[in-house]
């Protein structure tokens, strides 16, 4: 038994053990469960891929005389303004309303919130432009100007849903390419699609959810966030595999931090043909080995990781729950996988490479003193049980 | 046979008030997809064209551009990767026909070998990241 405190006394002296959640397997198998335990203090993850459920909450300085933000556009992209004066949010996956979308099909979504944000977080100047009604207190109805990341007053990324726990492989039962948010599916089964990061998803390593919860510092696009609550459709009861894994989407996360301090390399605008707009977000976050069972999850292989294959060409769009079929993360991750008696290509938007660099600059930061743990208000898994 | 091919024309001042175009459509039955244009009265005039039509009139009509002092000059085109906007996420990597992109399952980083594109254009729709760009060069 293991203590936070104990292991962040450990970091301050700088005596504390760290291994991704890669590393941590070797360890084992050489020293065991129990000396593994003695001498290792932390695992950490990391994740990098599209998550469209992301976005920047800003505050602008007021002109004078003040504005009461009504239709709000950055770079033509409409932003939410439903909330006090000067407080706008913009969303990943907004558009610019002259965007031809599918009309060109498929559409080839050049530019929209996620770009924007990566934009910003790269220092770039933005043009705001405000409309409103006019009021006594906030006369002007019309406000243009540049912003940056340093005249904000604030400029915070608030996720409601990343790091899917697990997910679908998408494939393509027709005869005709189809574009998706997984990718452009090659007909008659001519690619398979998977997402995250397999070993080194954050909540793989953790799937009770029993050390992550709302307060636990993380790694967030290059800076510090953390967990706010759970994610959107977070659905902790789907069938999991004999360890504790989830056989298709389970767990996901909502996440918080200041974009002032994160970087373009782990935030990035995408444009998914035929789809549209979303944001990359690379996470990693650290697993403190509490006990025996917090260090056996995170023993979790690629191998054992399942995946459920789904047809987006039909079954996905008509909200079917047929599965053609699970193949693990290792085969998906290897280039080909069977698929219904078929060597098929997989491919996916989420990077391993970013994944593995993120669990790696987490555990450098935690050795260097920069990055302590916390204790978390209420874990996931007793805030699931709670509600 | 039909055709399909991208030229760069180079009009000097003297031809720039000609319809060339409608010749092209009118008298050789080519059709045109104008690309890209610029033409500054009293300089010469730059317009890049896609043509498609049979192969003998697009030969003759090319005769009828050089005759009236037009220069051709084919548009190669070519796939840039950039190293830098690359995540190395490997969606690029099913579509293409001619296995240019290539992962190295230790590292799962991808690489571009260049030599064996032909540019098809597949990874241009597959990659989110901008990291695929295409590049034109005009032949000699």
């Amino acid at each position: 038994m293991k203590t936070i405190e104990e292991i962040n006394q450990k970091i301050k002296s700088g005596k504390v053990v760290v291994v991704t959640a890669e590393e941590i397997l070797s360890i084992v198998k050489e020293k065991g469960i129990k000396k593994t335990l003695e001498e290792v203090d932390v695992v950490t993850t990391g994740t990098f891929s599209p998550m469209c459920s992301s976005g920047v909450l800003l505050n602008f300085s007021q002109p004078k005389p003040k504005i009461k933000a009504g239709a709000v556009y950055l770079n033509n992209v409409p932003a939410y303004s439903g909330l006090a004066a000067a407080d706008i949010y913009l969303g990943a996956s907004a558009l610019p309303e002259e965007d031809p979308r599918n009309k060109v099909y498929p559409g080839a979504f050049k530019y929209g919130g996620g770009h924007i944000i990566e934009d910003l977080v790269s220092g770039k100047d933005i043009k705001l432009s405000v409309f409103a009604y006019g009021t006594h207190c906030y006369p002007r109805k019309e406000y243009s100007c540049l912003i940056n990341l340093k005249n904000l007053n604030d400029a915070i990324l608030l996720n409601p849903r990343n790091s899917y726990q697990n997910y679908n492989v998408a494939v393509n039962l027709s005869d005709k390419v189809i574009y998706t948010y997984m990718g452009v599916l090659l007909p008659k089964l001519g690619s398979a699609h998977y997402a995250t990061a397999g070993m080194l998803s954050p909540l793989m390593n953790d799937p009770y959810y029993k050390t992550i919860g709302i307060g636990t510092r993380v790694f967030l696009g290059g800076g510090i966030g953390y967990i706010i609550w759970h994610g959107t459709q977070h659905t902790p009861n789907s069938p999991r595999t004999e360890r504790g894994i989830p056989k298709g989407p389970a767990g996901t996360l909502a996440l918080i931090g200041d974009l002032k301090q994160m970087s373009s390399h782990f935030l990035r605008g995408v444009s998914l043909r035929g789809y549209g707009v979303s944001l990359a977000v690379g996470i990693g976050i650290p697993i403190p080995l509490l006990n025996e069972e917090i260090l056996s999850y995170t023993l979790v292989a690629n191998k054992d990781i399942i995946m459920p294959v789904v047809d987006y060409s039909e079954a996905y769009p008509n909200g079917k729950d047929e599965i053609l079929a699970e193949v693990s993360y290792e085969e998906l991750k290897s280039g080909s996988t069977k698929i219904l008696g078929k060597r098929v290509p997989t491919c996916t938007f989420s990077s391993y490479a970013r994944a593995r660099e993120i669990a790696n600059t987490l555990k450098e930061w935690i050795r260097q003193g920069r990055f302590t743990l916390t204790q978390p208000a209420i874990t996931i898994d007793r805030l699931n049980n709670e509600s | 046979m039909k055709v399909k091919r991208k030229y760069l024309l180079i009009f000097p001042e003297q031809t720039v008030d000609r319809p060339i175009t409608y010749h092209l459509i009118h008298d050789y039955d080519l059709m045109i997809n104008i690309l890209k244009a610029s033409v500054t009265p009293g300089k010469e005039g730059r317009l890049v064209i896609e043509v498609q039509g049979e192969k003998g009139a697009l030969e003759s009509a090319k005769n009828y551009l050089s005759g009236i002092g037009v220069r051709i000059k084919p548009v190669i085109e070519g796939i840039h990767w950039l190293r830098e906007r690359c995540v190395h996420c490997t969606a690029c990597v099913p579509g293409c026909p001619s296995q240019c992109f290539v992962v190295d399952r230790k590292t799962m980083r991808v690489s571009f070998e260049k030599e064996r594109c032909i540019v098809c254009k597949h990874c241009l729709s597959a990659c989110a990241y901008g990291a695929i760009e295409i590049l034109e060069n005009y032949a000699d």
